[in-house]
């Protein structure tokens, strides 16, 4: 098991920031400004919508349909107005919330650890997590079942990895809004857990 | 791929004294804090050879489009509105209708390629509509009025047989066709999506320069569609008892499985709406 700073220090490793310019120049062209988002912000644009969506192949298809869009809309894209990052993770709520919707229609939302073997645990031994899988599990089904704007928070926060100031600029709402909001969504989500578990012993 | 938050980035901070020590909701934030997402290692480079692919299509196209979008808007635009004032004037709308109606006819036999979709298609033919019995269907606007009959005992020419509108030969085969298309992955993720296709139907019967009208907003589903309707059968449109090339527009809706269980591919996940119609 990684300890946290390899583990961070491994996850920075990941951003290729520092990417050489041999493998620039063999990779096709994109616009410089737009590369480097990619690089940067691709990883928490993944992550957010990973946590909002039930399946990794699902994530992937909103991702693109997130860069492409952003590559499409390059040049009304204003840095005066937001941060590259914002700007990116505005269109994956878009994104998100417009296959949520087409989801809505068709069925449920439940989520299952056993259809989504992309999100895992780490633990030190085969029990433990196989334990923490099943309290993963549970996390996921009562997250599912939260209010859209709890999900978005915390997705937010948990998937895209942004501090208070972050969201704050992402929601467009103060920081001491976000802890507040963040604070509630916490709250509601371990009574929806506490509820699945009541309901998973009947 | 492990996650982890830095801790220095921006711990929770409650509004309340005292709530930061909640045990319960620490754990909680620690247990999302520990939740690992595991991204498939060739995703990355596969989307940005995909936004790249992209990138240098906006820009041939860009390249290769001497009038700025806002001027072809406005060239667009100005042709609506002649169009619509056109139609407010009833021996304009006379002729336009004729114009319409008289396009396909002017068509080469099925040798010559077809042209490229009209912005306007000649005839767009909504298969649904094919279903209605034609006594049911509205009289178009621009019918001429029907000839008066020959007088008794005397030998006219025969009446000029009606126009027929094209139909599906072989709707089983056709759905499952579309089927098969269907790509496992989308269908086992739930995506469906309605995709409206326009081809031109030969003489012959053979579509042609199938063409996504709609989109479903999922580029597999679009494709799909487009494969499978290079593979349907039709029967062709007639215009006084002479087989014509027509202009076709119909939906094919892609239907993941609703129960959650692995679907068989085969027969449940699409559904073709004129399916229902029956055979014609």
């Amino acid at each position: 098991m990684m300890s946290p700073t390899e583990t961070k220090s491994r996850r920075r490793s990941n951003r290729p920031r520092t990417r050489s310019r041999e493998a620039a120049a063999a990779s096709p062209e994109l616009p410089p400004d737009f590369d480097a988002w990619f690089r940067d912000y691709r990883e928490s644009v993944y992550r957010y919508v990973r946590f909002r969506v039930p399946t990794r192949e699902v994530a992937e298809d909103v991702t693109s349909e997130v860069f492409l869009k952003a590559l499409r809309a390059l040049r009304r894209y204003d840095p005066k107005r937001s941060a590259p990052c914002t700007w990116l993770l505005r269109i994956a709520r878009n994104a998100v919330t417009d296959y949520l919707r087409t989801l809505r229609r068709k069925g449920s939302l439940h989520i299952s650890l056993d259809r989504v073997p992309d999100l895992v645990s780490q633990g030190p031994s085969q029990e433990e997590r196989l334990l923490r899988e099943e309290q993963l599990r549970r996390l996921f089904n009562a997250a599912a079942t939260l209010r859209p704007a709890d999900q978005e928070i915390l997705s937010l926060r948990y998937g895209a990895d942004l501090g208070n100031a972050e969201i704050a600029d992402t929601l467009k709402i103060t920081s001491n809004a976000v802890a507040v909001r963040m604070h509630r969504a916490l709250t509601r989500l371990k009574a929806a857990v506490a509820a699945d578990a009541a309901g998973g012993q009947r | 791929m492990k996650r982890r938050r830095d801790d220095t980035g921006g711990s929770i901070t409650y509004p309340e004294a005292g709530q930061t020590d909640s045990p319960d909701l620490a754990r909680l934030d620690r247990d999302l804090r520990d939740l690992s997402i595991e991204e498939r290692c060739s995703f990355g480079p596969e989307l940005r050879a995909e936004l790249a692919a992209e990138y240098a299509r906006m820009q041939s196209a860009g390249a290769s489009r001497p009038v700025g979008t806002r001027r072809r808007l406005l060239a667009a635009a100005a042709v609506v509105l002649l169009l619509i004032g056109a139609l407010l004037v009833p021996p304009a709308r006379a002729s336009l209708a004729r114009l319409f109606l008289s396009l396909p006819e002017a068509r080469p036999a099925a040798v010559d390629p077809p042209p490229s979709p009209p912005p306007v298609p000649a005839v767009v033919v909504e298969v649904e509509e094919l279903a209605v019995p034609e006594e049911q269907r509205p009289a178009p606007e621009f019918e001429p009025p029907p000839r008066p009959a020959p007088a008794e005992g005397l030998d006219g020419p025969p009446p000029p047989l009606p126009p027929t509108l094209p139909s599906l030969l072989d709707r089983d085969l056709a759905r499952r066709v579309v089927t098969e298309e269907y790509p496992v992955a989308l269908q086992a993720a739930g995506i469906g999506g309605v995709v409206r296709v326009l081809l031109w139907v030969r003489p012959d019967g053979t579509p042609e320069t199938p063409t996504v009208r709609t989109s479903s907003g999922r580029r597999g589903l679009d494709e799909a569609a487009l494969r499978a309707t290079r593979s349907f059968r039709f029967l062709p449109a007639t215009r006084a008892g002479q087989k014509v090339g027509t202009w076709v527009e119909f939906s094919i809706r892609f239907e993941p499985n609703k129960t959650g269980s692995q679907p068989d591919p085969e027969y449940q996940a699409v559904e073709i709406p004129f399916e229902a119609d029956g055979p014609r």
